[in-house]
């Protein structure tokens, strides 16, 4: 059996034998660590950053004055919870010591290690970690750009266009049709769309059972297919017409003043449509200097650290962490992990071996959820996966509902330790 | 007056507080263990429990299960992701040994 002091062994070299050596400082450690991007990813590497290390300067960069989560904005859009609940404020971490900067980024000089900010500051740092999220890609369906989402709302960043989504649902008369495009992998929160579906499915079925929901989809499968399928099947039987993208699925243009949708061989004009378009890391990313042809960011899968340019990590959706999927959970994880392996390197010592895990729980219905799981390894900086799973076919209604309850208790646990 | 000032500092390293204490929160199981956190709160919630508490065996035992037992719940799934050495090594970081950890 291993006790505490043998698991600290591997540390023994320290706090045991090298009494008179250098010790690493790490509650002396006043480097200047900078953070762009205050979601799940960037809040929780500048919380653990604050905890291990208390006299390091610590600032986080977000325009916004709020976070609104995306994780169950899709109950907002079905009209079962409201859009309060999504929201954060920042000043939990402010409570902390971090130093919440309410300006955007817009650029980064990786050599001078500044950043330039709208505000017209400067801030210069020692590491700069960036958790920037994603950008839509205005106009890769033709006539999507930003003035389109009015009429055809996204509603794939949480806020305004969650609420805009929900109230033309509200509009629609019984009978309507509501169309949802899906773009092609990869995109942040891969079974997001899918949950969606469904519980705009569980709003039509309730309010307005005439109604039908079209899924134009680019990709011909997708996360947890078989349980959302049977999902539609029993649940809201003959309401959702899921079409993949070698039968038609893929939408190649819209025109929103018209409310026109168009595929290859057909147009639509359905009385909601919900464009998801693709995606890639938001633009500071490529201003760092950091993204690759992909348009997303390599890192090296231990330490978070860019392949690209010294001294700055990326977490999160921008990144390139295939097997992990782009999720609020996996940027909480990867920002703790990639904060205490900053705070290592800055100790003098080397990166630790790391695991990451991921869960990802999709609402059924109101109340039963089912979920997938993954265990990913990093070695050589590299992930790979170790293990996971999606939850069983055919489970009982129990089942869903406890796992409706973990989602619960997993958006308060990830929450809280991301905004305090 | 430098070099005596000096000699100050590096006392203060040397006597200030507690090296292995500031060395914990980045030890290598640390990192191991820091993905715990993100579902289990330092509270007892609706379906997922805190950690607080749980003795090392406690938690060791619970993680194997986890490990061979038949159920496909997301922590059956996540705890399979793991060794035996690193499970050992979660419980004992974890785990309430009385010692007021």
């Amino acid at each position: 059996m291993t006790s505490r002091r043998d698991v600290l062994a591997g540390l023994g070299a320290f706090s045991l034998t090298s009494a008179w050596l250098p010790r690493p400082a790490v509650a002396r450690n006043r480097a200047s660590i900078a953070i762009i991007g205050g979601g799940f990813g960037g809040a929780s590497a500048a919380m653990t950053l604050r905890t291990v290390l208390p006299d390091a300067k610590i600032t986080l960069i977000e325009p916004n004055p709020t976070y609104t989560a995306c994780p169950f904005s899709n109950l907002v859009i079905a009209g079962l919870r409201s859009l309060d609940q999504q929201v954060f404020s920042y000043d939990g971490l402010r409570s902390q010591g971090i130093e919440v900067v309410a300006t955007r980024a817009t650029d980064v000089d990786p050599t001078q290690r500044v950043i330039e900010t709208e505000a017209g500051t400067q801030i210069s740092y020692d590491r700069l970690i960036l958790s920037p999220g994603v950008d839509l890609i205005w106009d890769a369906i033709e006539g999507y750009d930003q003035s389109a989402t009015q009429r055809m709302p996204h509603a794939w960043k949480a806020g305004s266009q969650t609420t805009l989504l929900r109230d033309q649902l509200r509009a629609t008369e019984d009978g309507g049709v509501v169309v949802m495009s899906v773009p092609a992998a990869p995109y942040r929160c891969p079974p997001g769309p899918y949950e969606r579906a469904s519980l705009i499915a569980h709003y039509l079925k309730t309010e307005k059972p005439r109604s039908k929901l079209i899924i134009l989809d680019a990709k011909d499968s997708f996360s947890k297919q078989a349980l959302f399928e049977e999902t539609w099947e029993t649940l809201y039987p003959g309401m959702i017409d899921w079409r993949p993208g070698s039968f038609d699925g893929r939408v190649t243009r819209v025109d929103a003043n018209a409310g026109t949708v168009f595929t290859d061989f057909e147009t639509l004009t359905p009385a909601v449509s919900n464009i998801i378009p693709p995606q890639r890391a938001a633009e500071i990313a490529m201003r760092a200097g950091v993204t690759d042809s992909t348009g997303w960011c390599p890192i090296n899968a231990q330490t978070f650290a860019s392949t690209l340019q010294p001294n700055i990590y990326v977490i999160g959706d921008a990144t390139i962490a295939a097997p992990m999927p782009k999720s609020a959970f996996a940027a909480n994880a990867q920002g703790k992990i990639c904060a205490l392996q900053i705070a290592r390197d800055l100790a003098g010592l080397p990166p630790a071996p790391s695991v990451l895990s991921n869960t990802c729980y999709s609402h059924a219905a109101p109340e039963a959820a089912f979920s997938i799981s993954g265990v990913y390894g990093t070695d050589g900086g590299i992930f790979s996966s170790r293990a996971g799973g999606t939850s069983d076919l055919g489970a009982s209604a129990d089942m869903r509902a406890r796992e409706a309850l973990e989602a619960v208790d997993w958006y308060s646990a990830v929450t809280k330790e991301a905004f305090g | 007056m430098i070099r005596t000032f000096a000699l100050i500092l590096s006392l203060g390293l040397v006597g200030c507080g507690s090296p292995s204490s500031d060395l914990d929160s980045i030890n290598e199981v640390a990192i191991l263990a820091a993905t715990c956190s993100g579902c289990h709160a330092p509270d007892d919630a609706q379906a997922i429990v805190s950690l607080d508490g749980y003795s090392v065996d406690a938690l060791r035992q619970s993680l194997l299960l986890y490990q061979t037992d038949e159920g496909n719940s997301a922590m059956h799934r996540i705890a399979r992701g793991y060794s035996a050495d690193e499970i050992e090594q979660i419980a004992t970081y974890l785990g309430d040994t009385g010692e007021g950890l």
